[in-house]
């Protein structure tokens, strides 16, 4: 009991410094959430809305990226379209998925196309279905003294995402170079 | 007290601890979703599930803490690759359930019910998935017990048939 309690404690401390002591900070949003419309025919296939965040990154002399603020961004494709400056939260619709829909209702990818300083970037965006492993845990480990139990969730993740919205995921990150 | 506490936290998750809010009566006879042809009816389980349908606008005042209103007699239809139905608000649509079996496409796991709502001014959609039909445990046992139960709720989980939720909420907009 004594083992698994400091397994506890440490499982704690160890996500309390992963929460707080990870990489870089991000630049702060002081825009308000842009929300986007979807256009055409997919718009009748719109059952929600998530946010998405745009940051730009340059490389720095080490060769890491490194935030930088006030890139021009374009979002487009088939459904959506928005100009935003980086860093920006953006609320995207999201698709109801179906056989009965073409391609099961995926929308087209969203090419991001940002310009700052002299410099552009590009990237593009393939929607997937909440909860497809994107964005979500697919594991989850108990542990009881020596011995653990691995409950790995993954295949009824996956499969629960093939009835879920498509969604475009929640950051976007674009190097300018 | 610790009773105590937990009931006054299940109550309040229940009443949301504010003004409750008092929701329209279900009139009208329960609707019967219609199956698509195209669907394989041994995937269709014994079951059927009641889908309660409100629909609601935002609050008319400003303040933050007012509740949304609800709007009856709102047209909504029900769809999704497998059913299909017409409801006014409030409403109860009856849907099947469906098995789970290893032998079907995605172990027989039905799409979303995509419910959408109109009226001349107003529309909302909500979306509502199906999930294994929750297999109620209780554990008193620590940690080794709530181990082995995880596992066995785990293996149930895999051959209950897969239900919707027994209420949507569409909250319209303007259009």
């Amino acid at each position: 009991m004594m083992a698994a309690r400091n397994l506890c404690v440490a499982a704690l401390l160890g996500s309390t410094l992963a929460l707080t002591a990870c990489g870089p900070q991000n630049a702060e949003i002081t825009q308000s959430d842009l929300h986007v419309q979807a256009a055409g025919p997919a718009k009748d296939r719109v059952v929600g809305a998530l946010p998405l965040v745009v940051r730009t990154y340059v490389k720095d002399s080490d060769g890491k990226d490194k935030e930088v603020s006030g890139a021009t961004c374009r979002f487009q494709s088939r459904e959506v379209s928005a100009k935003v400056t980086s860093p920006r939260r953006l609320v995207l619709p999201t698709y109801a998925q179906g056989a009965r829909f073409k391609d099961r209702g995926a929308p087209a990818p969203v090419i991001v196309s940002c310009r700052g300083d002299g410099r552009k970037g590009a990237t593009r965006i393939t929607p997937v279905p909440i909860g497809s492993g994107a964005n979500t845990t697919d594991k989850s480990t108990a542990y009881s003294g020596g011995t653990s139990l691995n409950v790995n969730t993954t295949s009824l993740t996956r499969r629960m995402a093939s009835a879920n919205p498509w969604m475009y995921g929640v950051e976007v990150k674009v190097v300018l170079k | 007290m610790k009773k105590i506490a937990i009931g006054v936290c299940l109550a309040c998750a229940l009443s949301g601890c504010g003004t409750p809010q008092k929701l329209a009566p279900v009139k009208d006879e329960p609707v019967r979703a219609g199956v698509v042809s195209t669907v394989d009816k041994k995937r269709l389980a014994q079951g059927t599930t009641d889908i309660t349908v409100r629909a609601f606008k935002p609050a008319a005042s400003a303040d933050k803490k007012a509740l949304p209103q609800e709007v009856v007699g709102v047209p909504c239809t029900v769809a999704s690759d497998e059913v299909r139905a017409k409801v006014i608000t409030p409403q109860i649509v009856t849907v099947p359930n469906f098995k789970q079996r290893a032998a079907f496409p995605n172990r027989g796991l039905p799409s979303a019910l995509i419910v959408t709502c109109e009226t001349g001014t107003l529309r909302g959609v909500a979306s509502a998935t199906s999930k294994a039909k929750q297999v109620t445990t209780a554990t008193g046992g620590g940690l080794a017990i709530a181990l082995i139960t995880a596992a066995t709720t785990a293996a149930v989980a895999n051959s209950t048939p897969w239900v919707y939720p027994p209420a949507v909420s569409v909250t319209m907009d303007n259009k």
